[in-house]
């Protein structure tokens, strides 16, 4: 039915040409974004470099999970016996095929750990050797956060890539050969049915190693699903765009409303999944509100707002709202519109994920530099021994628990604005106090952003004391530092660089086999696929 | 039972496809179709019997809408006026608390709500037994059903044969 039912033949043309045109565009693309790596490289001796390893890391993780999630799309579809994708599956196909670029492009920020590079160590603190020193949760959680694991993450890729071309292999020689037909889609279904449990668990591994890790302090459990989940939706939008444009030369003719019906269901769906796991993770933290857990939120209260919620805006608000409705799920231009946004807001949620946490760990460097010039004289010492005393004091309360020395570092860490305030002979209110200043002075910032409430009312001094903690605060002050606390130019150029690379990828894989995959078993309940009829 | 003192003349097609195509014809050819009958919800009827899209999911957005306002005001009103407490040292007003509870309660209003409008506008109920024509339609056949009440015995005939043209497995005549 629906637009085939006139008996039309359609104009299909399967052969997708990687002409010079669309050569030099995705080209020009790379260059725009090597040459703004370039500048947010040489610019960047100010803040250690830590825009540039940031953008380099944001990106290759990306595109990376991107290309992840299409070999994820192909495998749970093949294993669903999903028919309806089938037309247009050589589109993921070939955006899996940029796994072995990502094992070079996270292979440079490897490198960059191993080297030492300035910068690395802002961005990996378990890399930085006074940190495996001094700091507790760093030396604690040095066994899986190391040089050698994050080596391993590189290996899973390869194990991803080696999926990934098996299936792609299996797939396209069905082209040649009608007999494969059934042979070749049982192997991939059996290649797709051990890939899933391995990725579930071998992506999780990676994107703690390559994301979470740059909070080296925090952790949460539901991170790697957030995560996952980003690139996924992602990578369905980046779909959704090529099969756009590969109408427009003449390809994909048999993509009519319903698969972008599908399509639209997913973007949808995924949107809200995504919110559902950005609101869990968030609220179970705001909830528990435990020192080493809110530090993760506290952060981007208090200096990337305009991240933070636009973030929620695209990826939730907009979406859910617009795509609500069955009409803008089949409408190319509002779905197209929707995947543009919706990919970029993913791209900007991996850029909240990452650049405050490296941030922090170079303002906090600064700070302890910062302190270390000051106090030169005895009483520097007489502090720290201070220090060292509250710590046992604590842990001996505590049994010595992990948990303990979390809080100790909590106390440790957000301590700078406390002891300016704290009587070097009120000890014991002291440790009392360290356990709160951090949720107190989030309290507080919430207040100012009409947030999520302001905790800590009901530790009686709290409210004055946040107030004490967050001037104290204002006095360091938080410049605005463009390509940090908000994505500038170079971030956008260096995204559209990776993006072209990404492209150039794609469309060098779609050139090289029928976009049509004829024999395909399912191909012809794709090409008739109807969900739904338009009035 | 309740009575639409109404005659029907309705036929009986074994196939969905079939079906469609004979909506389509029959109404190609003039004739006004009173309902189609059929076991499961056949897609693409609605647009072939020129029926209007059903209004029944705007009127599930406004009953989350009324779910929503209603949680997170009456959540709102408790914990700031009506009974201030405080748990977890958190604020009265502590938005995110609230939103589990407004989700679960926009899905619940939605759901009901229109689980109950669906049932009022097909006039559906407990209690309420509407007649039927024929116990298979809630089975294995597809139903054509025209209004014929105080027709002449040719425009019935007419119909009769519309219906066996357009291959229907048989053709019945009841009163309802």
């Amino acid at each position: 039915m629906g637009a085939h039912h006139h008996n039309q033949p359609i104009q299909d043309n399967p052969k997708f040409v990687f002409d010079n045109k669309l050569k030099v565009f995705t080209i020009a693309l790379i260059a725009l974004g090597i040459i703004s790596l370039a500048l947010t490289y040489f610019t960047g001796s100010e803040h250690a470099h830590i825009r540039f390893w940031t953008n380099l890391l944001q990106n290759a993780v990306f595109f990376t999970g991107i290309a992840f999630a299409s070999l994820f799309f192909v495998a749970t579809h093949t294993v669903a016996w999903g028919g309806w994708q089938t037309i247009f599956k050589r589109i993921p196909e070939a955006m899996m095929m940029f796994m072995p670029v990502g094992i070079i492009l996270l292979g440079l920020v490897y490198a960059g750990v191993l080297t030492d590079a300035t910068g690395t160590d802002f961005l990996y603190l378990w890399s930085d050797e006074e940190a495996l020193k001094n700091d507790k949760l760093v030396i604690h959680k040095s066994a899986f956060l190391n040089p050698m694991n994050y080596l391993l993450t590189l290996v899973v890729i390869a194990l991803w890539t080696g999926f990934a071309y098996m299936i792609r292999r299996l797939s396209t020689q069905q082209d040649a050969d009608r007999k494969l037909r059934v042979v070749n889609y049982e192997k991939i279904h059996m290649w797709s049915a051990i890939f899933l449990p391995i990725a579930g668990f071998s992506s999780a591994f990676a994107i703690w190693q390559w994301v979470m890790s740059v909070d080296p302090h925090w952790y949460s459990t539901l991170f790697a699903w957030y995560a996952t989940v980003s690139v996924w939706v992602s990578a369905i939008c980046l779909m959704y765009l090529l099969i756009l444009f590969l109408k427009t030369r003449g390809h994909l003719q048999y993509f009519t409303k319903e698969h972008t019906h599908d399509l639209g269901k997913y973007v949808f769906g995924f949107s809200v999944f995504w919110t559902y796991l950005w609101f869990s993770q968030f609220m179970l933290i705001w909830y528990a509100n435990n020192g080493e857990e809110t530090q993760y939120y506290f952060l981007r209260f208090e200096q990337f707002q305009g991240v933070f919620y636009l973030n929620i805006l695209i990826n939730f608000i907009i979406p859910f709202l617009t795509l609500m409705m069955n009409s803008a799920k089949r409408a190319t231009g509002t779905l197209g519109f929707m995947a543009g946004l919706v990919l970029f807001g993913h791209w900007l949620d991996y850029y909240q994920m990452i650049k405050p946490g490296v941030w922090y760990n170079w303002e906090h460097a600064q700070h302890e530099k910062h302190e270390g010039h000051d106090k030169h004289d005895g009483k520097h010492e007489e502090k720290k021994e201070e220090h060292k005393e509250h710590s046992d004091v604590y842990r001996l309360n505590e049994n010595n628990s992990p948990k303990a020395v979390l809080t100790d570092y909590q106390g440790d860490k957000h301590g700078v604005k406390d002891h300016t305030n704290v009587s070097p002979d009120s000890a014991h209110s002291h440790i009392d106090s360290t356990a709160h200043t951090h949720t107190d002075s989030l309290s507080h910032d919430n207040h100012d952003h009409g947030a999520t409430g302001h905790e800590g009312h009901d530790h009686g001094d709290g409210h004055d004391h946040g107030k004490e903690a967050h001037d104290a605060h204002k006095d360091h002050g938080h410049a605005f530092v463009m390509g940090i606390h908000f994505p500038g130019l170079l971030e956008l150029g260096t995204m559209l660089g990776f993006l072209g690379l990404f492209l150039f990828v794609t469309f060098t894989f779609l050139s090289k086999a029928s976009l049509m995959p004829k024999n395909d078993p399912y191909i012809d309940e794709s090409k008739h696929h109807h969900v739904w009829y338009d009035l | 039972m309740r009575t639409l003192n109404k005659t029907v003349l309705y036929g009986l097609y074994l196939d969905e496809e079939i079906l469609l195509d004979a909506v389509r014809e029959i109404r190609e050819e003039g004739n006004e179709i009173w309902d189609v009958f059929t076991p499961f919800p056949v897609h693409g009827l609605d647009p072939v019997l020129g029926l209007k899209e059903s209004r029944l999911h705007i009127a599930g957005f406004v009953y989350g809408l009324f779910g929503t306002c209603t949680a997170f005001g009456f959540m709102t009103w408790v914990f700031t006026r009506d009974w201030p407490i405080i748990f977890g040292g958190k604020p009265y007003f502590s938005a995110p608390s609230f939103v589990p509870i407004t989700f679960e309660f926009t899905v619940l209003m939605a759901a009901v709500g229109m689980v109950i409008t669906f049932y009022l506008v097909c006039g559906l109920g407990p209690g309420i037994t509407n007649p039927y024509l024929d116990p298979r339609i809630t089975d294995d056949r597809f139903c054509i059903a025209f209004d014929v009440t105080g027709k002449s015995k040719d425009e019935v005939e007419a119909l009769r044969a519309l219906l066996n043209k357009t291959s229907a497995d048989e053709t019945n005549i009841k009163d309802i």
